[in-house]
């Protein structure tokens, strides 16, 4: 019942908010316009809420790491939705889906916060509730054809946030971000549907049932297993993004506004790894042994390739957004260990990702938005006269070079300790890797918060009048909550972290041992 | 000044950081568990003093009430400091049944940070791994403690002057209390982590606060350089570090140094090359932190930051972390007690990095003109002697002669020590110089902007003379210079004494190829003498060399104290704690009964004395004298012969001080103008072009892979893409001409349809 | 009793004038008419077989579809005076404004 809460009434309330004052007379229309940001900020608080409660084991008695691998806390007794064609609302979480629920129920309201003051507000939060049901409705649903359809809607109130708040080339990037995601997709849908006529003979004996469905991998030749796995892989690779079907992010994230990136980087490509372990690897895992090289080739190409791609560019919200292409690439490493201290470092890094993502993504929306530019090397000195953005940026910037005490040290290193037990020196390439990462970063911040205290000088852009003003209250806010977070998850991770490896101990365990032992791999 | 004695009533919120080890003590907590207040203390001031700074800025009240969080900084460091005390003093006393106790160590697990399985080859899971987080403490550990909070605490009280006087860090200066103290923080936690992977989180924190410190003054652009490069270079040894530590982690299932330390040979099954390997990256990681060769090229340049954090950071502390690493690395090696043995090429490479970074830096030393980088180089130099000294020591116990070993292990340990208390002083005394010629400049030229930007402060070529000015400061300076050079019987001597003979030791009568660090670090000893002296003379000897000298005064509260405090220190501390048996104490955790322990002091004092001038094997009697002579004499005379002078008539400093300026103009003078435009000192100038060729390697290649990646990726991967969708576009418009819009078209075309569609049925039916 | 194939054969007929009008009149009151025609044949076919093998549901259809289409001509013919009023012509190949 909760879980059906999460997932249903943010679009409820934001689809109601959206279309209420269209079709009320005007006055009681104007009205639900002014209330709708309060509204929005007040459900989607009420969610994080909930999900804290269902976090943390000392409120809520759920324990995480007491159900085996493949039952569900807090799960309905499903629903038939279609009988037909065997499609029910079934919804459960575990401790894979747990921390993203929580951390979509996190990212969501911050995003809120930080524009707070956005032009056409009475559209722009109610978009991004629906957008928060949808991305929870991905994570908490059992039933792949609902899991399909949220996975889908996601897409919806992304793409408009793209196209009515972008920047200059708006269109063409919610375009190319629509079809982009969708072309994969529905590729994803074909692996499913596969799957889904390889449940049973008759169309009363299908089921989309998640507990069915992964069970169909086994009924299948291994030609085919592979077949689908592929076709899946396509879906969530795209989605990750994994390199070299990654070039819709860039696009996307350049034209999209602050809120939109800050979601679209910390949760939405995180569904991509989500679907993989959930639904992938799970249904197939000698396919997932059996192409480990394909997993270590695109992750290592996604790390290396990306790192070296962000220290080409110019843009810091280019460079921001390919730095996530980067860190998406550890994902696929950890998996490809087989350990499951790799796969708890992916999910980790998973956690980690959607919080350090938004704060590196807040912090460039807040260059646009007070400096008016994004072009490196055009705003030099911040430090000078916008402190607090520049400790943000800092702390984020660091965090997302893997600095210890930070959230995305943990991962990277829990990774590294499981690829080098795994694949042995090979790590050199990931471990250098950490220097280009460094070296973009430190480049980026070294022509922007230093070398300057006059903001006079030419180096600031003519469309600048008067001295630039700091941050606003409500974009430090919500820096200043992730930032606290990063920090927090750096020193104590094993909030989320005893129940990822718990999770990827019985993922290693009930699943993959027995593909790698009849694949004749070795740990 | 008058003003001065209002001044330490700003000391008022120390008394509650004070009282804090009492309170624990009386609440009977072990003092081992009260460590983590070490790390807490500085932790917590961290955030405090950076918002209430941020917040508060301008105001009176945090201003001159503050000192803008200085005094904030200081009491969290005062309550590092009792504590690291208390411990200290427990320690020592033997109290230490309180706690789980293996040999000489004191080890405490307070929690676990991170548990997981592993999946074993035989395809089952191991038992839960755990990452724990807790204190070790043995002799190495509480002498860096020691160092480390004490000087944290002094510098701190040194900044309270140096910083808060000069008006272009009003304002600022919440920033770098706070940062200095995360960098206590780092510091202290790295000494008392009891693993691996611990001792590497707090190093990169340490390495965090190294670049804000250096890039304090962001707004200068070698600054901002300096500090990238700072990171970026250390960064490079990290990764090794942290390869070496995955790889440690794969050999012993675990980075704690109870769990490795227990038996680090596996009962004779580790795989020696894993482990050479692994402890080799280990090593990268110090030659990036310690800055040694090739990896030094940022620590001249890290001297761009305050000269507070150069003291502290760049001299005193961080850079005595990778020396520390080294340190832990004995139980590997020790075969005496299961170490594991073939180790002797890592006891080599150590040895020889050491020798070359200790002969290079010395030599680029010479021709230094900047006080500060002249003091950077000689840090380098001086590590790099330490370096030597563990490599040998290494070496020593992989061979299993471990009293030989243990000897210059503690004797490495206590040059350390030794230096850290000379260079963190010496440096303060040079900010001292470089604050009063600043002011002094500043009051010359008061109002008038001409000159104001082509004067440098840090040039050595616009002091001489300062001895009458600044009494306390070259005195101290001195005193550091003397402690550095290994003057008989004064601070650094008794440790550089120990590695020079036992290097020399190895290479005769065990190790040929010991030869080439034996014959540097002899060479440096004299080179040492030079540089120091030179650097001394220049500033505080012969005649003035520009008229801002004649305004220079010794009068900004703070900064005295530190300086008396230390050289008493450096004077005293090196005799007084050899003949405590500091060499062998610090010995200890790896060699339980070394040497022989003399009945009275005095005894110990003869015993220390002979073993110091009058060594029994002849070979090492020779070296040592010639280190004497070449430290003691050649250097400072060749040094007093081209910089020395008398002081101007009629100009005296304290007597000491006066003497040595005197004896200086004694030796006459040397013109070395030819010397100094060969290619040579062009060469040392240009820093023997190191920067310069891996900025050149790096602009050759990486800037440009870099550019013709981002390329690559918007013309070819996205090209494709784009590709894609300009032929479904084509494709598209090519459809389209068949909607002409005419209902008679779209009817046309339904029926045209509709009958392929029966006539594909009744084909398919029939 | 007609021979229900005869009666097939008219509603061929029907539908194939019906279809070719469609194709070959420009004025949309001719081809909503031969619309009707087209769809009238369907229906004739429809009472056809619903005689032809006694089954009332053929019967149904019809008046079904006689009325929809009663509805449809209502609502073409209103699409066609809208048309005319803001185009003053009823041709069929005016009315390409739905392309571009």
């Amino acid at each position: 019942m909760i879980l059906t809460i999460l997932a249903l009434s943010p679009i409820a309330v934001g689809a109601l908010l959206l279309v209420l004052p269209q079709i009320l007379p005007s006055h009681a229309g104007d009205q639900v316009r002014t209330f709708s940001r309060n509204m929005c900020m007040g459900v989607s608080l009420g969610l994080f809420a909930i999900s804290t409660w269902a976090a943390a084991h000392s409120l809520s008695d759920l324990d995480w790491m007491a159900i085996g691998f493949g039952s569900y806390e807090l799960e309905n007794t499903p629903v038939d939705l279609i009988p037909y064609i065997g499609v029910s609302w079934h919804v459960g979480a575990d401790a894979l889906s747990l921390p993203m629920i929580w951390l979509t129920s996190l990212v969501v309201p911050i995003s809120m916060l930080v524009e707070w003051d956005a032009k056409r507000g009475h559209l722009f939060h109610p978009l991004l509730l629906v957008m928060e049901g949808a991305m929870i409705g991905v994570f908490v649903s059992l039933d792949l054809f609902v899991f399909y359809v949220f996975w889908e809607l996601t897409l919806i109130p992304m793409f408009f946030l793209i196209l009515m708040w972008g920047g200059a080339d708006r269109r063409y990037a919610a375009m190319k971000f629509f079809i982009y995601t969708f072309t994969a997709s529905v590729i994803m849908l074909i692996g499913i549907l596969v799957m889904y006529f390889n449940t049973g003979t008759s169309i009363s004996d299908r089921s989309f049932d998640l507990e069915v469905i992964l069970a169909s991998g086994s009924t299948m030749s291994e030609g085919l297993r592979h077949i689908v796995w592929m076709l899946l892989l396509v879906g969530f690779a795209t989605k990750m993004p994994s390199v070299p079907v990654h070039t819709w992010l860039p696009d996307a994230h350049v034209q999209a506004p602050t809120a939109g990136s800050m979601i679209l980087a910390g949760v939405m490509l995180k569904m991509g790894a989500y679907g993989f372990l959930r639904v992938a690897v799970t249904a197939f895992p000698g396919s997932t042994v059996v192409f480990t090289p394909l997993l270590v080739a695109l992750g290592m190409a996604s790390l290396v390739y990306g790192a070296w791609v962000c220290m080409g560019q110019t843009n810091l919200k280019r460079m921001v957004a390919y730095s996530s292409v980067s860190h998406m690439g550890l994902i696929f490493l950890g998996i490809a260990t087989m350990q499951p201290l790799g796969i708890a470092g992916a999910l980790f890094m998973m956690f980690a990702h959607g919080i350090i993502s938004p704060l590196l993504f807040a912090v460039a929306g807040a260059f646009k938005h007070h400096y008016h530019t994004l072009e490196i090397g055009s705003m030099r000195g911040i430090a000078h006269h916008s402190p607090w953005l520049s400790g943000h940026m800092m702390l984020g910037w660091m965090a997302s070079l893997g600095l210890p005490m930070m959230a995305g040290f943990v991962a990277e290193v829990a990774v590294l300790i499981a690829f080098w037990m795994t694949f042995g020196w090979l790590v050199l390439l990931p471990a250098l890797t950490l220097i280009i990462t460094a070296v973009y970063y430190l480049t980026s911040m070294q022509r922007t918060i230093f070398e300057s205290n006059d903001p006079h000088n030419g180096l600031l852009p003519e469309t600048l009048h008067g001295e630039p003003r700091d941050i606003t209250w409500h974009e430090n806010a919500g820096m200043a909550i992730l930032g606290g977070l990063t920090i927090l998850f750096g020193i104590l991770p094993f909030f989320f972290w005893d129940m990822m490896s718990y999770w990827s101990s019985e993922l290693i365990d009930t699943v993959l041992v027995a593909a790698m032992e009849s694949e004749g791999v070795k740990p | 000044m008058a003003k001065s004695g209002n001044e330490y009533r700003l000391l008022m919120p120390l008394i509650p950081a004070l009282l804090v080890v009492p309170a624990l003590a009386i609440a009977e907590f072990d003092s081992v568990d009260a460590a983590f207040l070490i790390v807490l203390a500085p932790l917590v001031a961290f955030p405090i003093i950076l918002i209430s700074g941020q917040l508060k800025n301008g105001e009176k009240a945090w201003k001159e009430g503050l000192k803008e969080g200085g005094t904030l900084a200081l009491s969290a460091l005062l309550v590092s400091l009792t504590t690291a005390l208390w411990i200290i003093v427990d320690y020592l006393r033997g109290a230490r049944e309180i706690s789980e106790e293996v040999g000489e160590r004191v080890a405490t697990t307070w929690g676990d940070w991170i548990s997981f399985d592993v999946l074993l080859s035989d395809y089952t899971m191991s038992s839960e791994r755990v990452i724990g987080v807790g204190v070790w403490v043995d002799s190495v550990t509480l002498m860096l403690l020691f160092v480390a909070t004490f000087l944290c605490f002094l510098i701190c009280w040194f900044s309270l002057g140096y910083m808060n006087t000069d008006p272009i860090n009003e304002n600022r200066n919440h920033r770098f209390y706070a940062e200095f103290v995360l960098f206590a923080m780092g510091m202290f936690g790295m000494v008392l982590a009891d693993n691996f992977l611990w001792l590497f989180i707090f190093w990169e924190i340490m390495g965090l606060c190294s670049y804000l410190l250096i890039g304090f003054y962001f707004w200068k652009e070698s600054a901002a350089y300096a500090a990238k490069k700072a990171f970026l270079t250390t960064r490079v040894g990290d990764v090794f570090l942290m390869i070496g530590l995955l790889i440690l982690y794969d050999i012993y299932g675990s980075l704690e140094f109870s769990v490795i330390f227990e038996d680090p040979s596996l009962n004779g099954s580790v795989d020696t090359d894993k482990l050479f390997w692994a402890l080799l990256m280990l090593f990268v990681g110090a030659v990036g932190k310690s800055a040694q060769f090739p990896l030094h090229v940022w620590l001249p340049d890290a001297m761009e930051g305050p000269t507070p954090v150069s003291a502290l950071i760049h001299a005193a502390t961080m850079v005595n972390a990778g020396l520390y690493l080294v340190a832990r690395m004995v139980p590997f090696v020790d075969v005496g007690h299961h170490g594991v043995a073939g180790l002797e090429d890592l006891g080599l490479i150590v040895a020889y990095i050491g020798g070359i970074t200790a002969f290079m830096a010395a030599s680029i030393a010479f021709v230094q003109n900047d006080i500060k980088k002249v003091l950077a180089y000689s840090t380098m130099s001086q590590l790099a002697y330490i370096f030597t000294g563990l490599g040998v020591s290494l070496w020593f116990y992989n061979h299993g002669n471990a009293d030989a070993a243990a000897l210059v292990f503690g004797g490495s340990m206590f040059h350390l020590f030794n230096h850290a208390m000379a260079k963190g002083m010496l440096f303060m005394a040079s900010g001292s110089v470089i604050h009063e010629v600043h002011h002094a400049h500043d009051h010359l030229h008061h109002g008038s902007e001409h000159g104001h930007h082509d004067f440098d402060p840090q040039d050595m070529r616009n002091m001489g003379g300062l001895a009458s000015k600044m009494p306390v400061t070259s005195a101290a300076m001195m005193i550091g210079s003397m402690s550095i050079i290994g003057i008989p019987l004064i601070g650094g001597f008794w440790s550089k004494e120990a590695i020079v003979a036992k290097t020399w030791k190895a290479s005769l009568d065990y190790e040929p190829l010991m030869l080439g660090p034996a014959v540097l670090v002899l060479l440096t000893a004299g080179m040492t003498g030079f540089y120091m002296s030179r650097m001394w003379f220049m500033t505080f000897a012969g005649e003035p060399k520009s008229e801002v000298v004649d305004h220079v005064h010794e009068e900004t509260p703070w900064i005295k104290e530190p300086l008396v405090i230390l050289s008493v220190i450096s004077a005293l501390g090196g005799f007084g704690l050899s003949v405590l048996g500091v060499v062998k104490w610090l010995a200890k955790p790896y060699k339980d009964d070394i040497g022989i322990q003399k009945e009275s002091v005095f005894d110990q004092v003869i015993y220390e004395l002979e073993h110091a001038f009058l060594p029994e094997d002849p070979n090492l009697r020779i070296v040592g004298w010639t280190t004497i002579f070449l430290s003691l004499v050649v250097g400072p005379i060749i040094a007093a012969r081209v910089h020395g002078g008398s002081l101007r008539a009629g100009q005296s400093s304290n007597p000491m001080v006066s003497w040595l300026v005197w004896i200086s103009g004694r030796f006459g003078s040397q013109d070395m103008s030819e010397m100094a435009d060969s290619s040579l000192s062009e060469a040392l100038r240009h820093r023997l072009y190191f920067d310069h060729y891996y900025e050149k390697a790096l602009g050759m290649t990486a800037i440009p892979l870099a550019s013709f990646a981002a390329w690559f990726d918007r013309n070819v991967i996205d090209g494709i893409v784009k590709q894609v969708e300009s032929s479904s576009v084509l494709g598209s418009v090519q459809i389209r001409r068949a909607t002409t819009g005419r209902a008679r078209d779209y009817i046309m075309m339904t029926a045209v349809g509709m009958i392929s569609i029966f006539a594909l049925a009744w084909g398919v039916s029939g | 009793m007609i021979d229900p194939s005869w009666i097939a054969a008219l509603g061929v007929i029907l539908f194939g004038i019906g279809l070719l009008g469609t194709f070959y009149h420009k004025n949309a009151i001719v081809v909503l008419m031969c619309i009707e025609l087209m769809l009238n044949a369907a229906n004739l076919n429809f009472v056809a077989a619903a005689t032809h093998y006694g089954d009332v549901n053929g019967w149904v259809f019809t008046a079904i579809a006689i009325a929809i289409a009663a509805a449809e001509v209502a609502i073409g013919l209103a699409i066609l005076l809208s048309m005319y009023s803001t185009q003053q012509t009823i041709s069929l190949d005016a009315a390409s404004k739905l392309r571009n």
